[in-house]
């Protein structure tokens, strides 16, 4: 298989002058060496667009943005053929005036990143300007608080095997990939590597080691390797190394947040800020945990310029059981709530008036570890964004199950939770593993902590389904499982259940029991078992 | 960039069984378990020698295998995660991490495992301490360490026979070979 190399960016934001690739593509070994110019993909974002003015050329046109930008992409017929070829290709910049901190590029004056733009202001939201929310303020706590730039850093970087599919094959292309959202990159796929349709392309996502957001999505890596094995029609695969890692899969958090808090109402005033800074992406928690530092730190701000417990500050702040259903000034509606009693709750349980003396006490005798108490109150939104998902389940002959569902486990623990789901649904035992993998039939993919809910549903309503509209082939199945008892008397009840009740409906015992099946048992068995196969249900 | 000339043939048992294989010079010998003879339960985790994913034991004793060339290794014995046990017999390190959820993702598990497996049989009762300073050339980003550290404890009673010390987070187990 050919593997694919990049020539990345060493500074951070600079014209290309020039890049010649002519010894580089004589290096041994080497099949081809890529620019902008030869794949022509278009500028695509990974997965959310901020602006849809600021997509990224996979490949550097006219200039580079950021230390690790691509230039250029070999591909030869070793890893260690590509990485040499890498080093030969020369490319001649012109250093641009960098900016890498978000407040300094909204500054006037500011290097732009995209010319075209006019400024560096990519996307932005405030409040309306009519309603001033501090008009009559009696007290505002306003601060500015720095949420730092992290590297995301799943132990498993990036990786991609592209197979190109042959005349005739049901796929024009498979794709292996280290992602969290196989289903989404397919669509992505389709869209960015044109002229594919989605159903012409097959995303698997296997064991993934590690996502934490960072694999949310297509990103330049994943657009150059898949147009490369289409351009050579050859498989390809590209691994990340942990350099390429830290300075090219998109950062996490890396925000400044100002923030003015009377206490009836909170203004808000947003603005994403494009830097030469690695792009930034989904981190844990996909801006939420952003959102909530700012909250509860303002919150406690507040509760120290009122003296109040910061407890109780969010007690009187918290909406009450009868406000409910409750719509936010930002349109996010909430169905129902009694957040006093689950803060009652948690006090009571971490024992807040001790921990509160024990920290009092450190205080008063200078003690050198102090204690830190905090507080932090927030509800998730879990299965949001549409919470559509494809589950199948199909059972083997020999009597384990396999469950397919649009999600991949990345540590989690999502392949044991679903095999449990199935094993509880379908009573195989654990022991005989039942499996859990991803693929890409429709959207869906690990996002906002949703696997557990839709997943596990689609997977247990795989099995409703495939029993509750297979009352015939159950009959038949029943038929058939008199006839092995009567064949063979170890054929015994007790396993696998159809949904109908009835205990004689047991598919392993049929087919593990039998202490001499014969070739006619076996094949009896296949055909019923394979009856049982569910469709793609959500599919359809 | 290189010719059969160059190449270095070399003897390597891995997990008991001799290779004779011919390399390049530059080859490293994470690279030679990968792709050479395809244990792929080795990973890669950095190019750096931080992260430990790599680690094998080298007549026993751990090494990171992405920071040694497979030259080195010629006449030497190289245990990897395949080695350890066997889906029907377990490790005891293995029923360790199974039993106390020490992994998650998994990725830097085999280095994990291999690293302990040299720590508990040089000391077969470590103390909580000596678990967390003999880990600490293996990285995880999953698990925070908690686990991992109960797993390592749990496999050192197993291995030896003993009851596990723990500082009281942990569980107690009284490990029977
Ligand atoms: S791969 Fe990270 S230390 Fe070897
Ligand atoms: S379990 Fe994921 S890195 Fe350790």
């Amino acid at each position: 298989m050919l593997d694919l190399a990049f020539v990345r960016s060493p500074l951070p934001h600079a014209s290309i002058i020039a890049i010649n690739t002519n010894v580089a593509r004589k290096a041994p070994e080497v099949v081809a060496v890529y620019t902008a110019e030869d794949l022509n993909i278009p500028a695509h974002h990974s997965f959310m667009a901020v602006s849809e003015a600021c997509a990224r050329p996979p490949l550097a046109v006219g200039k580079v943005r950021f230390v690790g930008d691509i230039v250029a992409a070999v591909v030869a017929t070793s890893r260690a053929a590509a990485s040499d070829a890498a080093e030969l290709v020369e490319v001649d910049y012109d250093p641009l005036p960098v900016v890498v901190d978000p407040e300094d590029a909204l500054a006037p004056g500011a290097p732009a990143q995209f010319d075209e733009l006019g400024t560096n202001l990519a996307a932005g939201i405030r409040s309306a300007p009519d309603d001033d929310p501090l008009a009559d303020a009696e007290v505002v706590v306003r601060a500015r608080i720095e949420n730092q730039r992290v590297a995301v850093v799943p132990m498993e970087g990036n990786a991609i095997v592209v197979l190109p599919g042959a005349p005739g094959d049901a796929h024009e292309l498979t794709a292996y990939v280290s992602a969290q959202n196989g289903a989404r990159m397919a669509g992505a796929d389709g869209q960015v590597v044109r002229p594919l349709a989605p159903q012409s392309i097959r995303v698997i996502a296997p064991h993934v080691d590690g996502g934490f957001g960072g694999k949310a999505g297509i990103v330049a890596e994943h657009s150059i390797a898949i147009t490369a094995a289409l351009t050579l029609g050859q498989p390809l695969k590209w691994v990340e190394t942990r350099s390429e890692n830290l300075i090219g899969m998109p950062h996490g958090r890396a925000q400044v947040q100002y923030v003015e808090l009377e206490l009836r109402q909170i203004g808000y005033d947003v603005a994403v800020a494009l830097t030469n800074a690695t792009p930034v992406g989904a981190f844990r928690g996909a801006g939420r945990p952003e959102a909530s530092a700012l909250l509860e730190r303002i919150m406690d701000m507040a509760a120290v310029t009122l003296d109040l417990d910061p407890a109780e500050i969010r007690r009187r702040n918290f909406l009450g059981p009868e406000q409910f259903p409750y719509q936010t000034v930002v349109g996010t509606r909430y169905d129902s709530g009694n957040y006093a009693v689950a803060l009652d709750e948690a006090l009571r349980l971490a024992d807040y008036p001790a921990l509160g003396a024990e920290q009092a006490r450190r205080r008063a005798a200078g003690s050198r570890t102090s204690l830190g108490i905090g507080l932090a109150s927030y509800v998730e939104i879990t299965a949001g964004g549409g919470a559509r998902e494809w589950g199948s389940v199909t059972v083997h002959p020999d009597g384990t199950a396999t469950a397919s569902v649009g999600t991949s486990g990345h540590g989690q623990g999502h392949p044991t939770s679903f095999a449990m789901l199935v094993s509880d649904k379908l009573g195989i035992p654990l022991e005989s593993r039942p499996r859990a993998t991803a693929k890409t039939p429709t959207p869906g993919g690990n996002r906002r902590q949703s696997s557990p809910h839709c997943r596990s549903e689609a997977a247990a309503r795989s099995w409703r389904l495939s029993t509750s509209s297979n009352r015939i082939r159950q009959l038949r199945l029943k038929r058939y499982l008199y006839r092995a008892q009567s064949l063979d008397p170890a054929c015994r009840t007790g396993n696998l259940r159809c949904r109908c009740g009835d205990p004689t409906n047991d598919v392993r015992q049929v087919t593990m029991g039998a202490s001499r099946p014969t070739p006619r048992h076996v094949r009896l068995t296949r055909s019923l078992l394979s009856s049982v196969r569910t469709p793609d249900w959500l599919s359809q | 960039m290189t010719d059969a000339a160059d190449e270095h043939r070399i003897t390597v048992t891995v997990n008991g069984e001799p290779h004779a294989v011919e390399v390049e010079p530059r080859l490293l010998l994470v690279h030679l378990l990968r792709e050479g003879l395809r244990l792929t339960g080795t990973h890669i985790g950095c190019d750096t020698t931080n992260c430990g994913a790599c680690t094998v034991l080298y007549d026993g004793t751990p090494v990171k295998s992405c920071t040694m060339l497979a030259v080195q290794a010629d006449g030497h014995e190289i245990t990897t995660v395949e080695g350890l046990g066997s889906l029907s017999e377990l490790d005891p390190v293995q029923e360790g991490f199974t039993i106390e959820h020490g992994l998650q993702c998994g990725f830097c598990t085999p280095g994990m495992m291999l690293t302990a497996k040299a720590l508990i049989t040089n000391n077969p009762n470590p103390s909580e301490e000596d678990v967390r300073w003999g880990l600490s050339g293996n990285l995880c980003r999953c698990t925070g360490y908690q686990n991992i550290v109960k797993a390592v404890l749990w496999a050192a009673a197993k291995q030896h026979g003993h009851v596990a010390e723990t500082n009281g987070q942990g569980t107690t187990v009284s490990g029977r070979t």
